[in-house]
């Protein structure tokens, strides 16, 4: 059995069939080609999956996609076109805040979500904001430096 | 072919009619956050026959504060729960439970319906709720009923809701002033569960405890009222003796089991040494030690 929902993934409009217990995140990798979405661990403690549904960051390895019928659905992709996006990837390029690039989708989208509701971050907010992102080869300490650089480089745009 | 015939799926919009497919599909599950119970369809430890999905259900993730309690719906988030109360410090215990819960994600998603029922022994609301007083609201086919946290659970993963009932809220009285509430426990790193929990409710006059509970958790299958241990702080001035001769009588009332996350013994210590400085902590605050 597999059900009709319209939803909208990175501002474009889709209407896929979903099955009753699939993820949101298996629909995004598997349906629709969304790669930037990272399948991890799947039980929600990598945070490689992580998007925004409405606004709020969550693993998409948890959501089912029959419950976000209605909803809108932000990705690594969807932020190419935002000025902030370029600004966040120029810090973690020049921190070496990328080693592998499995954990980089995620992570973007959380620190993006953080810059978002709070645009001058404390490195403590930082590092909680991205406490459910697992890092494997950095150790973390140069992703906090390019988000808190990154916030830092936003506001002198803004003034 | 997938691992089992895969469930349907039905989004409802109101209580009864949830209370309707639990009685038409005997295995049928309720499901809102879904951060237990996606992972668990995953990896085969349990196959629904139908997701009868609350997520939608606008009532019921209502977060609505008054003098005298608080009424939380199942479905509101762990994130939903701090944003809503923490301005009420005597409810502490709860909201930094729901503030250690999983990661960011993770609250955003995980409500308070999905954390006590799945009568987790390491679930970290239960013990806040049970230190609090508050009580679970039932709706079956025959209409609601009350039950105190303290008697929901059976044992790990069971509890007295009947296959047709739906957890729709939580009543949470309000505690008096002069007494707060502190949860605190043990785990491995941010996104582990709990090796030990630690809740407690401590309420002061004139000088001396008059009203406490001290409720364990992780440390038995069902959440676990230290009774002896509030009775060594009932009545008396909270002095370090006092306090340490509570924190040594809860560790004995502890019945922890070794596992994968920590030895019994350990489980047992941590109880001492956590309950002393909960305790130490909030009495330091209500200026009376």
């Amino acid at each position: 059995m597999t059900y009709p929902i319209k939803l909208v993934v990175n501002g474009r409009k889709f209407s896929p069939r979903v099955e009753g217990d699939e993820t949101l995140l298996h629909l995004l990798r598997e349906k629709l080609g969304v790669k930037g979405v990272k399948a991890g661990c799947e039980s929600g403690e990598c945070g490689a999956c992580t998007v925004l549904v409405d606004g709020q960051p969550v693993n998409s390895c948890l959501i089912l996609a029959a419950r976000c019928d209605g909803k809108s659905v932000l990705t690594v992709e969807g932020l190419r076109a935002n000025p902030q996006m370029a600004i966040l990837e120029q810090a973690f390029l020049e921190k070496g805040a990328v080693q592998c690039g499995f954990c980089s989708p995620g992570m973007i989208i959380s620190a993006h979500s953080l810059l978002q509701k709070s645009p001058h971050p404390t490195e403590d907010e930082v590092r909680e904001a991205i406490s459910g992102n697992l890092c494997r080869c950095t150790g973390y300490a140069k992703i906090v430096e390019a988000i808190l650089a990154a916030a830092r480089r936003m506001g002198e745009v803004e003034t | 072919m997938s691992r089992y015939s895969r469930p349907e799926y039905v989004k409802v919009l109101t209580v009864d009619d949830a209370i309707e497919e639990l009685i038409r599909n005997g295995e049928a599950y309720v499901v809102a956050g879904g951060t237990d119970l996606v992972v668990n369809m995953r990896l085969g430890r349990c196959a629904p026959r139908k997701l009868v999905d609350l997520s939608a259900v606008p009532q019921l993730s209502v977060v609505s504060p008054d003098h005298n309690s608080v009424v939380i719906g199942a479905t509101a988030t762990m994130s939903r729960i701090v944003e809503a109360l923490s301005p009420w410090p005597s409810l502490s215990a709860l909201t930094t439970a729901a503030s250690l819960l999983g990661t960011p994600q993770v609250r955003n998603l995980a409500t308070i319906g999905g954390n006590i029922g799945n009568a987790s022994p390491s679930a970290e609301l239960v013990g806040p709720l049970v230190a609090l007083g508050a009580s679970a609201v039932l709706r079956g086919p025959k209409g609601d009923r009350c039950v105190p946290i303290e008697e929901l659970f059976v044992g790990p993963g069971e509890t007295v809701l009947s296959k047709s009932e739906v957890l729709t809220a939580v009543d949470v009285p309000i505690p008096p002033t002069k007494t707060l509430t502190a949860y605190a426990r043990h785990r491995r790193t941010r996104v582990d569960l709990a090796t030990v929990g630690v809740s407690v409710a401590l309420g002061v006059t004139a000088g001396r405890c008059q009203h406490c509970r001290v409720v364990l958790t992780a440390v038995a299958p069902t959440p676990l009222r230290a009774i002896e241990a509030e009775g060594v702080l009932a009545g008396q001035k909270l002095t370090e003796e006092v306090i340490a001769q509570a924190a040594l009588v809860a560790s004995a009332e502890a019945r922890p089991i070794s596992d994968v996350r920590a030895s019994a013994d350990y489980r047992r210590e941590l109880v001492e040494i956590i309950t002393r400085r909960s305790l130490t902590s909030l009495a330091a605050t209500l200026g009376v030690n």
